[in-house]
Order: C-alpha cells, then structure tokens, then sequence
C-alpha cells in the first residue's frame, strides 16, 4: 500500500475535521478524492504530509509513519498545492528549482520540456504571476521529480483548458510509469479520465470509496437515475449525510 | 478631480471599523503613557538617590541625555516632562501611523484586497484618501486626549498650562501624521508591504539621529550644527519649546511639509499602476543559482538583506554618536558636577564620561540589534502565516533543519551586528577625539550584551516552536526591556524589574574595576541554548498552522 490510515481522526479544538478516515491507496493506483469545500480534503492531504498530526489513529505511507518520518516520505513524493503562495521576489525558475531540489536532484532537461510544454515564462517574479501561472510553478516543479506518489490538490484551479489537458497528459505519464496519484479536484470530467477509484468525503467522513461508477451507482436516485455531474453527486451525498453519518 | 475620491468617506468609515481595536490601543496607551507621568515627574527623575536638584538636572543635561531627549528648554516640572517624554512619546506615535498607513495601502493591494474594492465604485484615490483621512482622525483623537488629559492631571503652578498641554498634544498628532504622509509615499514606491514600513521607518531613525548630532552643544553651550535639527520634524516640532516659549510656527512647518507629502503621495498614486511601484520590472534569473540551492540557500534570499541593512544601520547609528564624542570632553570641563568629579580622579578614571556616554548609547543600540536577530526567526513564521512554508515542508527538508536555517542565520547577526556597531562607533570617536578611546572598549561594551541577544533570539524561537500566533509577546518583552533600562531608573522601580530582562544582566564597564562576571554570562547563554532547544522541540512536535 502506498497510502494507508486507519481511523484517521482530527481535531482542532472542539472542531472535529476528520472522523475515523481509512484511506487505502495501492502502488500504481491513481486515486481521485472528492468533496465540497471544507470537507476536509485539505486537511487529509496535510495529515499525509506529515505537517499536521493526527488526533488519533494511524497514518502511514510507504509503509513509513507521516508524521515520524516525513522528511523520508517526502523525498519519494511530489505535492502540489491548491493555493500556491510564492515569494514576491523569487522569480518562477527560482522557484521551480528550489521545490525540486528540496525534493532530490533536479532534472534539467525534464524541467526545461514542462516549463516550454505549459509555456510558461520562468524569468519572471512570482508577485506578477496569476493564479494560474503560480499553479503552473507547483506543477512544474512537482512533474520535473521521479517522485513515487503525486499528491495533487485541486492543482488544475486556475488554469486555462489546454493546460489542464497537458496536465492530464501528465498524470497519464506518471500512471504508465506505474506511479500512485492522489488527485483531489472538484472536475468531474479529470476524475473520470484519470482515476481507478474515487473517494467521497462529507464534513470529514470518508463517506464511500470504489470506482466513479459504484459511487454514482450508490447515489442513484430511486426510479435508477445517476448523477450526471459533480452537482448531482455532491448533492446526493449531502442529503444523505444529513440522514445518516456513515456511509450511504 | 472629485470622481478622484468618490466614495473615500464610506471607505474611511469602513477602515475606522478595522481600525476600532487596534487604534484604540494605541492611543489608550500612549495616552497613558504619557498622562500617567504627568503628576510628580520630577520626583520620578529625581529619584535615583539624594541627588540635590541642580546635581540632577546636571545629569540630565549631559551628552548621553542630550543626543537622546534633545535639548533642554525650560526647568520647570513642566519643561523636564517634555524634556523627558516628547521624542520617544514622538516616535511610538510615528510607528502606530506607518503601521496604520501600510495597513491599508500596500498590505491590502499585496493581498489582493484592493483590486476588489477597486472594481466597486469608488474613486482611485479614494484608498490612499481614505487612509489619510483615518489617519487625520485617529490623529486627532490622540492629541486631543492626550492635550485634555495632560491639563487635567497637571497643575499649572509647576508649569502644566491649559495652552502647553494642548500643544504637547498637537506635537504628537501633528508628528502622526507627517510618518503617515511620509509612509503614504514610500506606498507608492515600494512594490511589497514589507519595505513600505522598513523605508519610512529607516527614515524617522535617521531623522532621530540627525537631530542628535544638531542638538549636541559645546563647551560653551552653543549647538553649531544646529541646523541639521531644524531638517528633521522631529528636531523642528522640539523647536517648539513646548511648555517654555509654545511656539507654534514649528507645527506651522511640519504640516505644510505633511501636506505637500500627501499631495505627492497622490500623485504617484495616479501615475502607477495597481500592484506596480516605480521600479520597473526586469527579467530575473531563469534558474536557481547555486547560492539558493545550497543547503540554507532560501533563508540566505530571505534573510541577508534584510540583516545587512540593519548591521549597516545600527554601524552608521554607532557612528553618528561617535561624531558627537569630540564634543564630550570639552563639555565636562564647563559642567560643575562633572568638572568637580574630574579634579579628583585617580588614573585609571580618565575618558569616565566619553566611556559613561558609549555604554548609555550601547544599551540602544543592543536592544536595536534585538530586533532584526527576532526578525529573523519570525520570519519562519511569516513564511508559514502566508502558506508558502506547506511547499518546503513538502519537500525532504525535516521541520528541525528547516528551523534550524533561521536559527543559524539570526545567530550570526547576533554576533556580527555587535561587532560592525562596535568599529563603527569607535572608528568616528577616534578621529573626531583629541584623546582617543581604544578599540578594545568599544568591543568589550558592545560584545558583553551577546548572551542577553541569544535569549532574545532564544524567546523567538521558543514562541516559534510552541506559541505560533505569539509573535507580539517577544516583541513586547523587547518594548519592555527598553522601558524599564530607560525609565526603570528614573521611575526608582525596584531592581527586580530590570532583572527579568537579559539586558538588565549586561554589565558596565566603564571604570577600571568594572569586570564581566563570566558566571553570569554563561548561565545566560545556557538558558539562551535550553530555550532553544525547548523551541526546537515544540517546533517539530505542533501543527502546521497557516492562518
């Protein structure tokens, strides 16, 4: 297992953002992680991350605890935030180098093939880069490691539709390299192409996992109608998380 | 010119609202501050011992105190005070309105904040206008209270008159707004928040020290670079003679300078455009140079500027008050208290003022260099506040190493900053002094304060590692530090006050008996190094927290 918890739970103060979380991520999987806003995605990303630790329960990935031996974990892994923040004097190729040699080593010609692919201008300060182009740094910089694991939350918000569609590419190459992906996203449409399984978390319950189709499947509505978009499937989810806290 | 400022009133209200704790503080502080020593200042100033009163104000008038109050105009309880109080009471309010001016220009445009309030229908000066109009009115509640509460807590028989109280009043509003119209500028200039509240900053320091070198008089008691005190608001508004002569053609001066600024202010504003400054923008580097790679790389980009300016700061500091120690020897020659002490000095006791005078001044200066070996660890902070810290957490750097980069750097300032001060200040004393003082004392003062900078930097790190969002309570233990070696001594607080800050541990070294007691130096540095580690400790145990 590349990612494995078990009843992962977090708390902040009273406020509980993950209840008894068990993830279960193989070698080689592409895993999509879905959810409204405040779900508590985030949140489970940083637990894997190392950087918040968990109330209780166990947290493991590569079979290493996240929390006691991240600076292990994170030289086999590449993250991309969904918030990017730069440093205002730093320009994007700093930047992208930084990232990258704080991972391992840098793979000149790798970085320089993404860099031109999602024509960025890496000569520039990062306080004069949109949301996209600071997407586009994290990203660079996440596909120029070998890394084992790419945690990826929401990484394609802001960018244009051909970069999302190279990011895709991306995410194709790593998964033939036989890579594991944890993709976060709210795109329905990047789920369905990229992911073996899918996660469905509701105010911090990971409410079902399986393939997109048994989560449509399960949030069918009585007369048999799927969900046709995220919409729908959100919307079903939270009426039942209403109801019933666990599972659907 | 009028859709210029559409809607700045609601603005200025909305900026009010921000306003209400923060401000509020301020002022009940500084009001305090200032109300609270009205009655009986000078039992507080003579207090240090059984000193007659002309012994005191013999003390009071000598360099040290000269280069730091200014000059003396009046004897009265009333003129002591402003004597006293005004240019710290004056600085304190210059930092609240940088603070408050950044607040809502650069910090809000840098954060975006701006650019939706800009696709509303408001003016595109009405921000900046905004800004300046809470600034007038926070300004004017400050001078205002503080005028009222001065004239109801003194008397004017010992010189605390309805009119010189007022004025006292208008002096810190008036100086208020002049760093808010000055911070208005570099708001326009500066690209980032931080450097809009370093430059105006940097700018009343130098303004300070300028007015030092003016105010410092011979031995016959003229002041032959007086003028230098008349280019600075600082010395100009001094000139006043608040409580002696209430002259108020110096307040005249410094807002007509006021306004001029904020006019100029507005027009940068107009010319640029959001989010850009007057540094046009070049292509910078298309990859990592080595420096950044190596091991620290990131925390030498974020941190050696910004410690090498203040190093080059506090050395040109030391230096400026080394320029007036020409002055020192001649001036204890015509002091009584002083030329009485000199006739009976046994040898060893030579240059005792020049060495009272460079110890007094050390203490400032120390406590300064407080300041950026803090900064230094806060930054870390800073870097997790604003979310970028998550991407090198990701990465393989372990949270203890990645501390340890801010550690390392903020300690080589600590040793390094003492050291420039030291050979900046002796290098103008030796050349402007008949006599000269050695190298060796220089160094001797400055570098006995090093344990009380590690605890310093050891209180950051500790905050760092286990109170997050307690960054203001090192900065405080800082503010106090300066009070009470400052006005510890004059308010005669007792001693266990003046112990609870390392500086308070700092010996002096001025005659030839004075020694450094080295056990106490290395229980200092010792709990420096155990806050350290407990810092450590509680950093790579606590959460990430991004605010």
């Amino acid at each position: 297992m590349t990612i494995q918890t078990a009843n992962l739970t977090k708390k902040f103060g009273k406020f509980t953002a993950l209840s008894d979380i068990n993830l279960q991520i193989a070698q080689g999987e592409v895993f999509g992680y879905v959810g409204p806003n405040g779900a508590g995605k985030t949140t489970t990303i940083r637990t894997l991350l190392g950087i918040l630790k968990a109330t209780s329960g166990s947290v493991q990935v590569f079979g290493k605890d996240a929390w006691k031996d991240a600076v292990q974990i994170h030289k086999r892994i590449a993250y991309v935030p969904g918030d990017v923040n730069l440093w205002a004097n730093l320009t994007g190729g700093e930047v992208i180098d930084l990232f990258v040699k704080l991972r391992g080593e840098i793979n000149k010609t790798r970085r320089d093939a993404l860099i031109s692919k999602f024509d960025f201008d890496p000569t520039k300060k990062c306080r004069t880069y949109s949301k996209g182009n600071r997407q586009k740094v994290a990203l660079v910089a996440a596909f120029a490691c070998d890394a084992d694991l790419y945690i990826l939350d929401e990484p394609t918000s802001g960018l244009d539709p051909l970069m999302s569609e190279l990011f895709v590419d991306e995410v194709l190459r790593v998964k033939a390299e036989g890579k594991s992906v944890l993709l976060s996203s709210h795109i329905l449409s990047e789920i369905e192409r990229l992911c073996d399984r899918v996660g469905i978390i509701m105010k911090g319950n990971l409410m079902k996992t399986g393939t997109l189709d048994e989560l449509k499947g399960a949030a069918a509505t009585a007369d048999g109608k799927l969900p046709s978009n995220m919409e729908e499937l959100f919307m079903r989810y939270y009426v039942n998380s209403g109801q019933n806290d666990k599972g659907v | 010119m009028r859709a210029n400022f559409t809607n700045t009133l609601m603005l200025t209200k909305f900026m009010l609202r921000r306003e209400r704790i923060i401000s509020s503080v301020w002022i009940v502080i500084l009001v305090f501050f200032s109300v609270s020593l009205v009655p009986g200042i000078t039992e507080v100033l003579g207090a240090g011992g059984d000193n007659s009163p002309e012994t005191t104000l013999e003390m009071l008038t000598a360099p040290p105190m000269i280069a730091m109050m200014g000059p003396l105009y009046d004897t009265s309880e009333a003129g002591l005070f402003a004597f006293t109080m005004l240019l710290w009471t004056l600085l304190a309010v210059g930092l609240m309105n940088i603070f408050l001016i950044v607040r809502h220009t650069r910090t809000d445009e840098e954060k975006g904040r701006t650019e939706v309030i800009r696709s509303l229908p408001v003016g595109r000066l009405s921000i900046l206008g905004g800004a300046v109009l809470t600034a007038v009115i926070v300004n004017t509640v400050l001078a205002v209270l503080t005028g009222a509460g001065m004239a109801a807590a003194g008397s004017p028989e010992v010189g605390f008159d309805f009119a010189g109280c007022m004025l006292y009043g208008v002096l810190l509003g008036v100086f208020g707004l002049f760093c808010a119209a000055l911070t208005a500028i570099f708001c326009q200039l500066c690209v980032n928040a931080r450097s809009a509240l370093a430059f105006p900053a940097i700018v009343m320091t130098a303004g300070y020290m300028l007015r030092a070198v003016g105010d410092m008089p011979t031995e016959t008691g003229e002041m032959p670079r007086e003028f230098l005190s008349y280019l600075t608001p600082l010395g100009l508004l001094q000139r006043s003679q608040v409580f002696a002569g209430n002259h108020l053609w110096s307040v005249f001066a410094v807002l007509g300078l006021t306004a001029a600024l904020i006019l100029t202010a507005f027009a940068l504003n107009r010319a640029r455009d959001m989010g850009e400054g007057f540094i046009p923008a070049k292509p910078g580097r298309r990859e990592a140079d080595r420096n950044l790679l190596a091991p620290f790389g990131l925390q030498h980009r974020l941190l050696t500027n910004m410690l090498l300016w203040w190093g080059f700061g506090l050395a040109l500091t030391g230096s400026l008050y080394g320029l007036i120690m020409g002055d020192i020897g001649g001036f204890i020659e015509n002091n009584e208290f002083y030329g009485d002490l000199m006739i009976s000095l046994p040898p060893g006791y030579e240059h005792l003022q020049e060495k009272s005078f460079v110890a007094t001044i050390s203490i400032i200066l120390m406590i300064c260099a407080s300041i950026p070996v803090m900064a230094a660890i806060f930054r870390l902070r800073k870097e997790e506040s604003d979310g970028r810290l998550e991407n090198i957490l990701a990465g393989a750097a372990s949270r203890k190493r990645t501390l340890a980069g801010y550690v390392l750097f903020a300690f080589a300032a600590s040793v390094l900053i003492p050291l420039v001060t030291a050979f900046g200040f002796w290098g103008v004393a030796a050349a402007v002094m008949e006599n000269p003082l050695e190298v060796g004392f220089f160094l001797d003062t400055m570098l006995v304060y090093l344990p009380a900078l590690w605890i310093m930097l050891a209180v950051a790190v500790a905050i760092v590692g286990w109170l997050p969002k307690g960054g203001l309570i090192a900065w405080g233990y800082m503010v106090y530090s300066v009070f009470v070696l400052f006005l510890g001594q004059m308010l005669n607080l007792p001693d266990f006050f003046g112990k609870i800050t390392p500086f308070g541990h700092v010996p002096t070294l001025i005659l030839p008996d004075d020694s450094v007691n080295f056990a106490t130096m290395a229980v200092m540095t010792a709990i420096a190094a155990g806050l350290t580690a407990i810092g450590f400790a509680g950093y790579s145990r606590r959460d990430y927290a991004p605010q």
